[in-house]
């Protein structure tokens, strides 16, 4: 093999691997602060710490795991109004890694949510496949980038069961830990 | 002449129990955002109208009370179940949406209750069902339905191009080609093929990642296709014509062309690989 040829390898396995990876990043932090309290002139973030007996309260009353020892949380003010709690947090499904914001009014109805960055991934497969061992001892940027070009996809229709069950869980950790 | 900056803002939420996410191109940001937030609220209120589960939607009224007496509805609620009751006509029953297995029980049930005639649909946006047990469920096309209100909605807002993809169901707008990639139906993390996307939606049904699709034709169900889509006109019509094609299989090549669309098929084999079956000249 020519020597201009190794490098040719890496570009074409890349293209015979499917789409390995699919991420979209939506808002940033201050944009989906802006969107769901408009009205908000200054946001004041605390890091709520659980103690074991909240968590326990929590995992009980909302029936999910608590893999976090607390909650970000940010209080969103109009001058001196309080408007209500914005809250970020994230969920694990099966293939996807899900940032998203929560909105609750100061009652703790919930006001708005939006998804902040979503990413869909497949890492069974990449370290199950033999393409992996290929770029052993190779410069790391050489590496194929995971293909981030995929703008849009169609197919199977994906469940929002995981969002579903974090927003119920904020909803708990404001009755639990927020307001009392 | 310097050009103005063209913006592309990209959104998502979860609603209709799917991710639905929202780009859209233009050149305000901030105008962009605005018509993103109406565009969601839109389709809010489809659930609002359309969800069996809801209580207080429409459907809930309809499955409750239009057998006793004809219930008026919204024009949205209207606009879906004509055309359902179009393509069932023209698939005689192959959609319909009185099969409603998701949220019943069928135990005892009388077979004739699924019948797509017994919902009747009169003047002034009346509608009556013609069966005691038949009920209505919108849940296989009010996605698609709610992909195309989204995009009246951007539409009505200035938003220069865009596409609205309801977890898997989408819709292209404006002067802008989007590529799309369509899943596997058994294999996570690869894709079937990728299709251009130009004022036009996409629909999917399947049996993806081993789960199971319900068959709505009483003949049982064409066991080799795991995956069906259509391209066409509106996202409502395309949502509908899948579960056509997922029922009849290649049967159905003569309804698509009837709706001006097309569609692909992909059916299980087993000695060699998938076969992909495309219909109508302008698939791929």
């Amino acid at each position: 093999m020519k020597r201009w040829e190794k490098w040719l390898i890496p570009s074409v396995v890349s293209v015979l691997v499917p789409g390995i990876s699919y991420a979209a990043q939506y808002l940033s932090l201050e944009q989906a602060q802006q969107i769901l309290f408009s009205q908000a002139k200054r946001f004041e973030g605390s890091h709520i710490l659980f103690t074991q007996e909240q968590v326990q309260q929590i995992e009980k009353k909302a029936q999910v795991v608590v893999s976090t020892k607390g909650q970000q949380v940010w209080k969103a003010y109009d001058n001196e109004r309080f408007l209500g709690f914005f809250i970020v947090d994230y969920v694990i499904g099966k293939h996807e890694l899900i940032d998203y914001a929560v909105a609750l009014e100061p009652d703790g109805k919930v006001k708005g949510v939006e998804i902040m960055s979503y990413r869909e991934s497949y890492g069974g497969e990449i370290r199950n496949t033999h393409w992996r061992e290929q770029f052993i001892g190779k410069n790391p940027k050489s590496l194929p980038v995971l293909n981030h070009n995929i703008a849009n996809i169609g197919g199977a229709t994906l469940s929002c069961r995981h969002v579903t069950e974090g927003i119920k869980k904020i909803l708990t950790v404001y009755e639990i830990a927020l307001i009392s | 002449m310097k050009l103005p900056l063209f913006h592309e803002v990209k959104r998502a939420k979860p609603l209709l129990g799917t991710y639905i996410e929202i780009t859209a191109c233009g050149i305000e940001e901030t105008k962009l955002h605005q018509a993103i937030c109406l565009a969601f609220e839109r389709i809010e209120l489809v659930q609002q109208l359309m969800s069996v589960y809801e209580e207080e939607s429409e459907v809930s009224l309809i499955n409750r009370e239009a057998f006793f007496r004809p219930i008026r509805v919204s024009s949205q609620t209207w606009l879906v179940l004509k055309e359902s009751q179009c393509v069932s006509v023209h698939s005689k029953g192959s959609f319909s949406i009185t099969a409603c297995p998701l949220h019943r029980n069928h135990d005892g049930l009388d077979p004739h209750s699924f019948d797509y005639q017994n919902v009747e649909l009169s003047e002034n946006q009346m509608v009556s069902l013609l069966h005691p047990q038949t009920q209505i469920n919108l849940g296989g096309v009010a996605k698609g339905f709610a992909v195309d209100q989204a995009v009246e909605v951007l539409l009505e807002q200035g938003v220069e191009a865009g596409l609205v993809n309801a977890g898997g169901d989408l819709r292209a707008f404006g002067d802008r080609v989007f590529s799309v990639q369509i899943r596997h139906p058994e294999i996570s993390g690869a894709f079937l093929m990728s299709v251009s996307l130009s004022n036009e939606s996409l629909a999917n049904s399947g049996r993806y990642f081993g789960g199971s699709y319900i068959n709505l034709n009483q003949c049982g169900p064409d066991q080799a296709t795991l995956a069906a889509g259509v391209r066409s006109q509106t996202c409502l019509r395309a949502d509908a014509l899948t579960k056509v094609l997922m029922n009849e299989g290649k049967k159905a090549a003569w309804i698509l062309e009837d709706f001006i669309s097309s569609g692909y098929l992909v059916h299980s084999s087993e000695n060699s690989d998938h076969a992909v079956w495309t219909y109508g000249q302008t698939f791929l």
